[in-house]
């Protein structure tokens, strides 16, 4: 047994390609090590921007061995009648490499076959990783690559070193063009020479001398100890920001943490400029005051040690005041100019090729929120007009037009600015709330007005991109059609956001021109989203969401609603909704072609009949008015209520009986309980 | 104190004692030193090609009125290119940075991931830009595609914002402030320029004349291009692009237009590409 360490030394990696390569290196060596049988320990990635390592702890010195058998030709054509060999089995012989005294006969299902049994494995260790290590580079799934010598080998960026060692022993395999060795490098500022690594177990401990703190869990921790420790120092606050912090540690091989700040005067810039500022480009960790406000401190890591504070600190903080100089210019330019006066320039600015401008869109919008207004109470109109004139306005400034970190800020600046020229706050939020959910799992809109805008905003957003000829049904979703759909479905859900959706989908789509197949195929596509999103967001079952569509209503609040009540009854008692199920198909089957015709009581000969139909009568009303006044749950429990009684009809009455006269009337009283639960969904479209 | 031209030199130095051909800044303007055919023409095709050079880049968006002390509408880079990439490119420009006086151990120099991409020279590569504590100095790429042919000697180019380099050996918080000579500042250069220079491209700009010369330079390039006529047709190219960014400065492209001017340019860049490795013969 002995310990396997493979390091790569690259020129810097994407931070965030750096864990997805370090995953694949592990899966890639355990399917080796498991497909050959080598037993080992543990495999233990480690990587930093300039390496990834592999290594494995008590790594068995050869394969394990094991015994196969395996199958020939039929005994029958194995031997001619002098019982010699055929070609059939020289063959077989030859192309595994036995004897003829290895082989016997077996029966099997199919007869009597030349059988052989095989040993396989014992190889070592060293013969197996010598075959498989110059293919790795292969094996590894990449999004960009490149070139960099005539070997042909791509990676995500150079590799410059190849370390391997198998105990003590150096495994001199080409990878990339590169023989590997048994040394490395230290940090490239602190320690940049050569470093011999006698064995794998010194290989973390070498490198921290050299100033290099390989595992990443501990680089991770390490920069978020000191980065609480500082804030408690300053009394300030670190909102845990994973993502920052994930791409933070894969820019560092050595964890040096240092604070610096910039001038109170950029307070004054709205927190989100200020932020983007200190986060998109610099990487910079935001900190706020214990009262929340934002304060002029930030931390940064810095690939160095911390007694380096006062050379690096300065030039840190320069580079983050020139951001915000810039930053303040735009603002500062900006706001000469009243947000109302740049609607006009909005004419001007295209919204999508051979779609018109932003205008244009706006026009479109204040179309489709007339609609929304129709069946939403409590919307403020003259608040709602007054933002959607000037939602879209923050293009036409320079903060957004910048082109770089500052242009993901659109909507926040649009309010910002409405705030700062003395706008209603109400106003400015329903500015910023359209353009809300950006992402999955991103906040909502705070007010009715900005919902409104929001769906209309992505409902014309959806039909412009079919227009320009999007593919709905492309699983990679290039343009993002998938997500702004479940954007919608948020903020009906969440914001119970009252509306027809065919209808409005209609309005949008006539509003483009958009031809109706193009619309049906819309809204097929569209039905099946919004079973993708409850089974994804709610665990709701998308046959449970498939029977609440189109059944009664086109209201998605409404759909959603009945759905996970529908559901809930499911998860309550599975066995009495299979039940209801069962029976609400059977009476489906038996109703195919079936005319609807009224049912007459004369004709009733049995007790369950009459009683079913007597039931049904009461019952039927009080399930129309629990829908209509929005109780799902009443409704459904209405409807269980029949149950007993559709049972024991089917028990006891058979339907299908030769007079004519009695078979109509009760395929009719039938129709009847059949309507009444579709007046909640479509059950037979339950699988069970 | 090391001055703005003494930085030049020590650079020209450096790279002239590893190899490089010292070249000149082109004479057309640029928005970056690739546009020059010293980088453009001979990324493409096998044979090595080793040069540096200072170029003087226009960008008029960037116009400030001189007043903001980070923000020029020119400035300097300092060009290198190495093809084929040498097995310690990022040791050959970290020990550039060395030469310079600036001591790197004691910094927070780090290359972080930043792939590059030049849409109207159809050209695009995978590299970093390299910071000095923070500061983006320098942009890092390993050439994959030019003029939109892929390359098979794939050439390392290194870009120097010298202005930036200059601002932090000297200490100083202005661009205008840069000691370019002893007694010689940046600003007593170029302050008046990149006044007038913000002034033309915000507000003066003939916006007519302009759209007019693009669509006739298209013309010329174009016509001399499919003659063979690689270096004019080649510089009615790099006309194009410095007049699509006047207009765009202006603000008279909308979105939808912009696409459109850019493959223009593309188009007839790869063209030139194409026309120079035909000639080069491989």
């Amino acid at each position: 047994m002995t310990d396997f360490l493979l390091e790569l030394g690259v020129e810097e990696l994407p931070p965030f390609e750096i864990y997805d390569i370090a995953h694949q290196m592990e899966m890639i060596f355990k399917e080796f090590l498991e497909e050959n049988r080598i037993p080992f320990e543990r495999i233990n990635i480690y990587f930093t921007p300039r390496r990834i390592a592999v290594l494995i702890t008590n790594l068995a010195d050869t394969q394990e061995t094991w015994e196969s058998e395996i199958v020939g030709p039929p005994a029958k054509i194995a031997f001619d009648a002098d019982g010699n060999p055929t070609k059939a089995l020289s063959g077989f012989l030859e192309s595994r490499g036995l004897k003829l005294e290895d082989v016997f006969i077996e029966e099997n299902r199919k007869g009597a076959y030349v059988k052989a049994r095989m040993k396989g494995g014992g190889k070592s260790s060293i013969e197996l990783l010598n075959a498989f290590l110059p293919g790795l580079l292969l094996k590894l799934k990449l999004t960009k690559s490149m070139r960099w010598n005539n070997s042909g080998a791509r990676f995500l960026r150079p590799i410059r070193w190849v370390l391997c060692l198998l105990g003590k022993e150096v495994l001199p395999v080409d990878i990339g063009g590169l023989k590997a060795g048994n040394t490395t490098y230290g940090h490239r500022l602190k320690g940049n020479e050569k470093i011999c690594v006698p064995e794998p177990r010194l290989y973390l401990k070498l490198l921290e001398e050299r100033y290099v703190v390989a595992d990443p869990v501990l680089r991770r921790e390490t920069i978020r100890n000191k980065l609480h420790g500082i804030c408690e120092e300053r009394q300030l606050v670190w909102e845990e920001d994973d993502e920052l912090l994930s791409e933070v540690v894969n820019l560092v091989e050595y964890p040096g943490v240092i604070a610096g700040s910039f001038p109170d005067k950029y307070l004054e810039l709205p927190d989100a400029v200020t932020i983007t500022a200190m986060k998109q480009h610099q990487r910079y960790f935001a900190l706020r005051r214990l009262n929340g406000e934002l304060s002029h401190y930030f931390i940064t890591a810095i690939d160095n040690t911390e007694d380096l504070e006062r050379e690096i600190g300065p030039n840190h903080e320069k580079v983050l005041r020139a951001r915000l100089e810039d930053a303040e210019f735009y603002m500062h330019e900006d706001l000469k100019v009243p947000l109302e006066s740049r609607v006009e320039e909005l004419k001007k600015v295209v919204f999508r090729e051979g779609i018109g401008s932003m205008f244009d869109k706006i026009e479109r919008m204040k179309l489709l929120c007339e609609e929304l207004r129709a069946t939403n109470c409590n919307i403020r109109a003259d608040l709602l007009y007054k933002a959607l004139y000037l939602c879209k306005v923050d293009l036409t400034t320079l903060m957004i037009k910048d082109g770089k970190e500052f242009t993901k800020l659109e909507g926040i600046i649009g309010m910002e600015y409405a705030l700062r020229q003395g706008k209603d706050e109400e106003l400015a939020r329903i500015i910023y709330d359209h353009v809300l959910p950006r992402f999955p799992g991103d906040e909502l809109p705070l007010t009715q007005e900005g919902a409104l805008i929001s769906i209309s905003d992505k409902i014309d957003n959806l039909f412009a991109f079919l227009k320009s000829g999007a593919q709905l049904s492309t699983s990679s979703d290039p343009f993002g059609l998938r997500r702004t759909l479940y954007a919608i479905f948020e903020i009906v859900k969440v914001k119970k956001i009252r509306f027809d959706f065919v209808k409005l989908a209609k309005k949008a789509a006539e509003l483009l021109e958009v031809e109706i197949e193009d619309f049906n195929e819309f809204m097929e596509w569209a039905w099946k989203r919004l079973e993708n999103y409850l089974e994804e967001k709610e665990g709701i079952r998308y046959d449970i969401v498939d029977s609440v569509i189109g059944a009664r209503t086109n209201d998605l609040w409404e759909i959603i609603e009945r759905a996970r009540v529908l559901h809930q009854f499911y998860i309550e008692n599975q066995k009495e909704f299979e039940e209801v199920v069962v029976g609400q198909k059977r009476a489906h089957n038996i109703l195919q072609g079936v005319e609807p015709q009224a049912v007459s009581e004369e004709l009733f000969e049995k007790d369950e009949e009459r009683e079913l139909h007597r039931v049904l009568n009461i019952t039927e009303p009080m399930v129309r008015e629990a829908l209509e006044r929005e109780e799902y749950q009443k409704a459904l429990k209405y409807l269980r209520s029949l149950k007993p009684y559709i049972d024991r009809f089917f028990d006891m009455v058979f339907v299908m009986v030769d007079d004519l006269k009695l078979r109509a009337n009760r395929l009719a009283l039938l129709y009847e309980v059949r309507e009444c639960f579709r007046l909640y969904c479509d059950f037979s479209k339950i699988v069970v | 104190m090391l001055t703005f031209q003494d930085l030049i030199l020590k650079l020209s130095r450096y790279y002239a004692d590893i190899g490089c051909v010292i070249g000149q800044p082109y004479n057309s303007e640029v928005g970056a030193g690739t546009f020059n055919p010293l980088t453009f023409l001979r990324s493409l095709g096998k044979k090595p090609w080793k040069v540096a050079y200072v170029e003087i880049t226009r960008r008029p968006k960037d116009s400030r009125y001189a007043e903001n002390p980070n923000r020029v509408q020119q400035y300097h880079q300092f060009q290198v290119i190495l093809k084929p990439p040498p097995e310690n490119p990022q040791e050959i420009y970290l020990n550039s940075l060395k030469y310079v006086g600036i001591d790197i151990e004691k910094h927070d120099v780090r290359f972080v991931e930043d792939d590059w991409e030049s849409p109207t020279l159809g050209a695009w590569g995978l590299g970093w830009e390299v910071w000095l504590d923070g500061l983006e100095i320098t942009q890092f790429t390993y050439f994959q595609q030019v003029g939109g042919i892929d390359l098979e000697v794939v050439p390392v180019e290194l870009t120097y914002g010298l202005e930036r380099i200059a601002m932090y050996i000297q200490n100083v918080d202005s661009i205008f402030d840069l000691q370019w000579a002893p007694g010689v500042t940046w600003g007593d250069i170029y302050r008046r320029f990149e006044y007038e220079y913000s002034v033309y491209n915000y507000e003066k700009s003939d916006v007519k004349l302009l759209t007019e010369l693009f669509r006739r330079f298209e013309k010329d390039a174009e016509s001399l291009l499919k003659e063979g006529i690689l270096y004019p047709g080649y510089d009615f190219v790099i006309k194009m692009s410095h007049i699509f960014n006047l207009l765009d400065a202006r603000g008279a492209i909308s979105a939808s237009e912009r696409q459109a001017y850019i493959l223009k340019v593309q188009r007839l860049a790869s063209l030139a590409a194409r026309i120079y490795l035909e000639a080069e013969g491989d």
